[in-house]
């Protein structure tokens, strides 16, 4: 060992977790920790006598390699927090790390002192790739996506209380959820730190702590919302409407028909109609943004489903996308403003309350939904930009597909979100700009989402309120240089790699 | 439309030219833009990028054209 790599280890501690794990697969993680440079002193091995009914051969495995065992139980973790002489603690949960872990992940933590806790991507034993997104704090309270490792300076976990004794067997996420909620900041490492298999089922009970780790938090933050299991690890958080605020439907049309499974329809009048029949969210006012022509009995077949909740808006100059969702916007009354395009239709009934309830949580900017095309196909869960140019997550992917964090079966963080479907507090709109006329025809929604994660916000995605969007998968969207010129100009170096779906 | 939203209409475009400039600004300056993920994730990518066979290929048929240059800046000051 070199001088360099002596001093490294010094300064870092290894805890591996053996539970659900067999104890000569933790010998294995033990070996791939001592491998990668960690002193056999600062290596503990936890064990869990909730986790293994007999400890024994547990304990035998790590006497094995040399190494000593740490209690699960919260005091002994806690004493021997305080007794550790390392800067960062690095908690191994599965898998083992890879040989380059120290200079990695300590190298990233020495060059970006503000960060406390760090994650980082991962492989499979056949070598493909686990990439995780960046840091998404609404994320990590439907799926614990952090990995095998977990690294944690020493003086923040001390300083946020060390470890919750209420919080056995999900103790890394709490532990991270409350680093978050203290102002820490906790960063992915985008390379590979560890191998792992996929899919670890359940054990020991974890997945039912997560959960009621996860109801804790957000109780302790005053957030009322329920705590649903998907499936063991996946969990949809639904948020509880706050003063049930208007919100503002805000859909441009010309009133143009188009044939959708075989028969002809009006979108604009069908798309609200669904809305009108279907939608359990009561609170609501449409802002119809009509073009000149839009023909006279179409107008009058909105005003007869509408009543005195239309809001006609008449346009009459050249087409421009971003000014005619801003002239709704201005005319609207609502607290939220839900812009819509008019060739949509409803398929989960609660789609608002799920949008309106994920826009209320602290930090969120724009909240968008899981669309699809008329075949059932995915035509939006999110945007993807990379190179300077946008994308969408997981577009065509077939019904039932789904990455190994599990991305459609959870709220999450994503770059940003169509504006085909989007909900976003009218101050937030109003701070930003609304949609820039710079951009009449595309990429406006792109600048919009920039602009609202530019305040510090997020885009949300939520794959729990879907609607179809009957816009063909072909659609040629005749992308302009300038428009791409005057996106760029503004955010190219933002948009260069994409870490929010980096597995869609 | 009410002189009320003509207003706030171009208090949105105002605010959105005022936002894009910035950001034009913002896009010029030296300093970095990206936060320590994105920071590392860029520098993976051009390490990946270097690393290729074509980025190299493109070194050596280069080289002549860079070495005249190097001369030629020398020479001519």
């Amino acid at each position: 060992m070199s001088v360099a790599d002596a001093a490294l280890a010094a300064r870092v501690e290894a805890w591996i977790d053996s539970a659900g794990h067999t104890a000569d697969e933790v010998v294995r993680t033990a070996r791939a920790v001592l491998g990668a440079g960690f002193d056999p002193a600062a290596v503990r091995i936890v064990v869990d006598d909730v986790a293994h009914e007999d400890t024994s051969e547990m304990i035998r495995g790590a006497e094995s390699v040399g190494l000593e065992v740490l209690s699960a139980q919260p005091a002994a973790l806690n004493a021997r927090l305080a007794d550790t002489a390392a800067e960062v603690l690095f908690v191994m949960r599965w898998g083992a790390v890879a040989g380059d872990l120290l200079p990695k992940a300590v190298g990233f933590l020495d060059r970006f002192p503000a960060i406390d806790v760090v994650y980082g991507d991962s492989v499979t034993d056949a070598g493909l790739p686990l990439l995780r997104p960046a840091f998404s704090p609404l994320r990590l309270l439907s799926n614990d996506y952090l990995g095998p490792v977990v690294g944690v300076r020493v003086a923040a976990l001390r300083a946020i209380g060390g470890f919750d004794p209420v919080s056995r067997r999900a103790q890394v996420l709490d532990v991270v959820l409350r680093a978050h909620a203290a102002g820490r900041s906790i960063a992915l490492v985008p390379v590979i730190l560890a191998t792992e298999d996929l899919a670890p089922g359940d054990f020991a009970g974890t997945s039912s702590a997560q959960a009621e780790v996860v109801a804790r938090h957000l109780a302790e933050r005053g957030i009322e919302a329920s705590v649903e299991e998907i499936e063991p690890f996946v969990r949809r958080v639904r948020y509880a409407i706050v003063d049930e605020p208007l919100v503002s439907i805000v859909i441009p049309t010309r009133g143009g028909s188009a044939q959708i499974a075989g028969t002809d329809r009006v979108l604009v009048v069908e798309a609200i109609r669904g809305i009108v029949e279907r939608s359990t969210y009561a609170n609501l006012e449409f802002v119809v943004v009509a073009d000149a022509e839009t023909p006279d009995e179409v107008v009058a077949e909105l005003e007869e489903l509408c009543g005195d909740r239309l809001r006609l808006v008449l346009w009459d100059a050249p087409f421009n996308f971003s000014a005619k969702m801003n002239r709704g916007a201005v005319v609207a009354r609502g607290d939220y403003l839900l812009l819509l395009n008019d060739d949509v239709e409803v398929v989960s009934d609660d789609w608002i309350e799920t949008l309106l309830g994920l826009a209320q949580q602290d930090g969120v900017g724009i909240v968008g939904a899981q669309l699809y095309f008329e075949d059932s196909t995915v035509q939006h869960a999110g945007q993807v930009y990379t190179g300077g140019v946008a994308g969408h997550a997981a577009f065509g992917w077939a019904g039932g597909r789904d990455d190994s964090i599990r991305s459609m079966a959870t709220d999450h963080e994503v770059s940003g979100v169509t504006a085909a479907c989007a909900l976003i507090a009218r101050d937030v709109y109003d701070e930003v700009g609304g949609f820039t006329l710079a951009l009449p025809g595309n990429y406006n929604d792109v600048d919009l989402n920039m602009k609202v994660r530019a305040t510090g916000r997020s885009a949300v995605f939520s794959p729990w309120a879907r609607l179809y969007h009957f816009e063909s998968k072909t659609r040629d969207p005749r992308i302009l240089e300038s428009d791409l010129a005057t996106l760029q100009g503004r955010w190219s170096r933002r948009m260069q790699v994409e870490l929010y779906s980096r597995m869609m | 439309m009410s002189s009320e939203a003509e207003l706030a209409e171009e208090r949105l475009a105002f605010a959105d030219r005022i936002i894009g400039l910035e950001e034009q600004v913002r896009e010029l300056q030296a300093a970095s833009r990206l936060t320590p993920t994105e920071t590392v994730a860029v520098e993976s990518r051009l390490a990946v990028m270097q690393s290729s066979l074509t980025w190299r290929a493109g070194r050596v048929v280069t080289l002549p054209v860079r070495v005249l240059r190097v001369v030629k800046r020398r020479v001519l000051g």
